[in-house]
């Protein structure tokens, strides 16, 4: 049964929240004042309690209040969307009309947690380690390997490869993973709406691009072939814009709508099912962005089809819960190297090697 | 710190975070140890852990069905031969006793209890506890289905009323989430609501049963993951409240599908594998697993699965094979769906092989 999806002015108010968050005042200019390093831990702690209730204590406790006020109002405005989305869903038990509202919580997500992140990043003087972003590259090959911890999957060990293309805005990504009788291929097309494009380095790295993906998988021992497709957003919002003592980091919110359609081979049945995903993200960057560049995002993927599943956590819980991940891309000029770890019902544990054009100036 | 440290630390964090990926393996292990029993001289062993020792002592024990089948061995240390009174919950009210041993029928205080009175001897003795006129029969009959009672419990009377008003079921069968917060007064309230519904109620758990101490259905009703042959069908009440199935229970799974690919066969477990709508909060935690779980069903030929979590009632097939999300049992219900409290009423034709017919019936109306 093809799923009932957000409609498309939910997907807009969403991305709008994000949009004008981007298109916020930077607030580069502003030096942030430099307390002791004790001060500077306390309002760390802060930052995370009572921080986690009250954004922006930890930044407000070491005297950046303009930052503190702004990360208050980043998490009212995540509280405003929450209620919005989340409020209809709870009441009517998840009822299929209210399944809209799953469009606002994403972006609500992306305001209320990265926050807490970006809070007692600055609030620690991570702006004195923060660096400057690589450059996206025009030309990005990537192979290498995958492990996957998961009980329930008769492989474990996957070659993997991987290119990413751009053409002034456009941009396209192939990729794939291939062993143990399994093989995925998936193609990714994509336009940059606003934000940096290869060969430029801006001061501001916030970026918004819209995406169509598809996806081809067969699993020989189970025998399976799921096919999917996929339009999707993203959105990544450079926190220096927020302030000062958040240079370097930045929060990412992605939505994506599709649909997989499931063939068994033993039945010649097929199901076709619908997908919402969505990312919530936050990261930092380190190096000079010119001779080293080091960038690492830690994110939370509302989607149970990859490889990690969803979280099975060992407590009682009710819901959809996705995966949680981290990875770290390191560039030094034209060569690179990326560490992606995700764990969900399963771990998968990711190690590419990368060439870059061009490299790093 | 250094770039390499903050991105480590970056990744252990992440990590830290994780969960298991066996979230439900303790309980399969737990699910073996059912159905056995030792005390003062007397060994008590069920077949497959159909039905769970609830207590034991030199001259009686008390058993709780999972099945409407139950195979026992009593072994009895010479000391411990004589007199021995056996009663069993969740029981059919037409279920007979038979054995190389020489007892007297008690009858029972209500429909789902027996009693019988034994004379043990010393050395081994093999039972049967089974409705005698269903066993060699090929006729049409029916048996409910239902889930989801949580918070409902003190008016579930109301929908076991019905239930009984319902002619020609056999039993029920349950994809769980009988409990809400798991707390042992729920269980008691539960055990109390099950004196006024006729029939016995066989069933799996739901994540509402991990709430608190699990144990807690393991001490009352037995194991999670049922599995029993009745009158031409075979039933696999699977536990699936982790959003996932243990390997452990994947393997026994493999074993009754493989066991039953030309029989009838019903599965039923908590969370339907894959969300009917795609994008609401019931399914599997990982999809591969319930592509992987449904192609195997698909492969043995199931022939209907049903499903609970939803507070609702939704048709569909899923690899072919025709579902049902029944979670009428009085939790919360889903608004504007028009569905509230219900059951399923199944059919099964087993001179057929085949399920005939799959009817909601509403207890509101």
């Amino acid at each position: 049964m093809l799923a009932a999806m957000p409609s498309r002015r939910s997907c807009a108010l969403a991305l709008a929240a994000s949009t004008i968050l981007a298109a916020s005042t930077p607030a580069h200019a502003e030096e942030p004042p430099r307390p002791p390093r004790a001060r500077r831990a306390l309002a760390a702690g802060a930052a995370i309690f009572p921080g986690v209730l009250v954004r922006g204590t930890g930044h407000w406790l070491v005297g950046e209040r303009r930052t503190a006020k702004r990360l208050l109002v980043l998490e009212g405005l995540g509280l405003g969307l929450a209620a919005l989305g989340g409020i209809p869903l709870g009441v009517t038990g998840g009822a299929e009309e209210t399944l809209p509202g799953l469009a606002l919580l994403f972006p609500a997500a992306a305001l209320l947690f990265p926050t807490i992140a970006a809070d007692a990043w600055g609030a620690a003087g991570g702006a004195c380690i923060a660096g400057t972003p690589a450059p996206p590259p025009a030309l990005d090959l990537a192979a290498g390997y995958t492990f996957v911890g998961d009980p329930h999957v008769p492989f474990a060990n996957l070659a993997t490869a991987d290119v990413t293309a751009w053409l002034g805005p456009a941009h396209a990504r192939v990729s794939g993973w291939l062993g143990d009788g399994t093989w995925q291929a998936r193609a990714v097309a994509g336009w940059r709406v606003l934000g940096p494009r290869p060969g430029e380095r801006p001061d501001d790295t916030s970026a918004l691009d819209v995406t169509v993906a598809a996806a081809e998988e067969r699993r020989r021992d189970q025998g399976l072939r799921v096919a999917t497709a996929e339009v999707g957003a993203r959105a990544r919002l450079d926190l220096a814009r927020v302030g000062p003592s958040l240079r370097g980091t930045f929060a990412t919110v992605g939505l994506g709508l599709g649909a997989e359609r499931i063939r068994y081979s033993a039945t010649g049945a097929a199901d076709t099912s619908g997908l919402v995903s969505g990312h919530v993200g936050w990261g930092f960057a380190l190096g000079d962005g010119a001779t080293r560049a080091l960038e690492t995002e830690l994110y939370y993927e509302h989607r149970r089809d990859t490889l990690a599943g969803g979280l099975t956590p060992p407590i009682a819980y009710n819901g959809f819960i996705g995966y949680v991940g981290a990875v770290t891309t390191a560039w030094s000029g034209r060569t690179g190297v990326s560490l992606r770890v995700d764990v969900g019902s399963a771990y998968v544990v990711s190690l590419a090697a990368h060439v870059r054009l061009p490299e790093l100036p | 710190m250094t770039p390499a440290r903050a991105s480590l630390l970056a990744v252990a964090a992440t990590v830290t975070a994780a969960a298991c990926t066996r979230p439900a393996e303790e309980r399969a292990l737990r699910d073996d140890d059912i159905g056995r029993a030792s005390a003062d001289g007397i060994t008590i062993d069920i077949a497959d852990g159909l039905a769970h020792v609830r207590s034991l002592s030199g001259d009686a024990a008390e058993l709780w069905a999972q099945a409407p089948i139950i195979d026992l061995t009593i072994d009895v240390e010479p000391a411990a031969a004589g007199p021995f009174t056996l009663t069993l919950g969740n029981a059919l009210a037409d279920h007979a006793l038979t054995g190389a041993v020489a007892f007297t029928d008690l009858g029972g205080s209500r429909p789902t209890v027996r009693v019988w009175q034994l004379d043990l001897p010393a050395g081994r003795t093999t039972l049967r506890v089974a409705p005698p006129d269903d066993l060699d029969t090929t006729t049409p009959w029916r048996f409910a289905v239902m889930g989801d009672i949580q918070d409902a419990l003190p008016t579930v009377h109301e929908v076991f009323a019905r239930i009984n008003a319902e002619p020609g079921l056999r039993f029920v069968i349950s994809t769980g989430d009988i409990v809400h917060r798991g707390r042992e007064d729920e269980y008691a309230l539960f055990e109390q609501q099950l004196t006024t519904l006729d029939l016995p109620f066989y069933s799996t758990i739901g994540n509402h049963e991990l709430w608190d101490d699990v144990g807690r259905w393991y001490r009352r009703f037995g194991r999670a993951t049922v599995h029993f042959d009745f009158r031409g069908a075979a039933f696999s009440l699977v536990d699936s409240a982790s959003a996932t199935l243990d390997p452990a229970v994947d393997t026994l799974l493999d074993a009754w599908l493989a066991r039953h690919a030309d029989d009838v066969h019903v599965f039923a477990t908590h969370y339907p594998p894959l969300d009917p709508v795609g994008i609401r909060m019931g399914s599997f935690a990982s999809r591969r697993e319930a592509q992987a779980l449904l192609a195997r069903l698909a492969a043995a030929r199931v022939d209907v699965t049903f499903y609970g979590h939803l507070h609702t009632y939704v048709g569909f097939e899923n690899a072919g094979i025709p579902a049902h999300v029944s979670g009428g049992g009085g939790a919360e219900p889903m608004r504007l769906d028009g569905i509230d409290r219900h059951f399923l009423a199944v059919a099964v034709d087993p001179s057929a092989a085949a399920i005939t017919a799959v009817t909601v019936v509403r207890v509101d109306e």
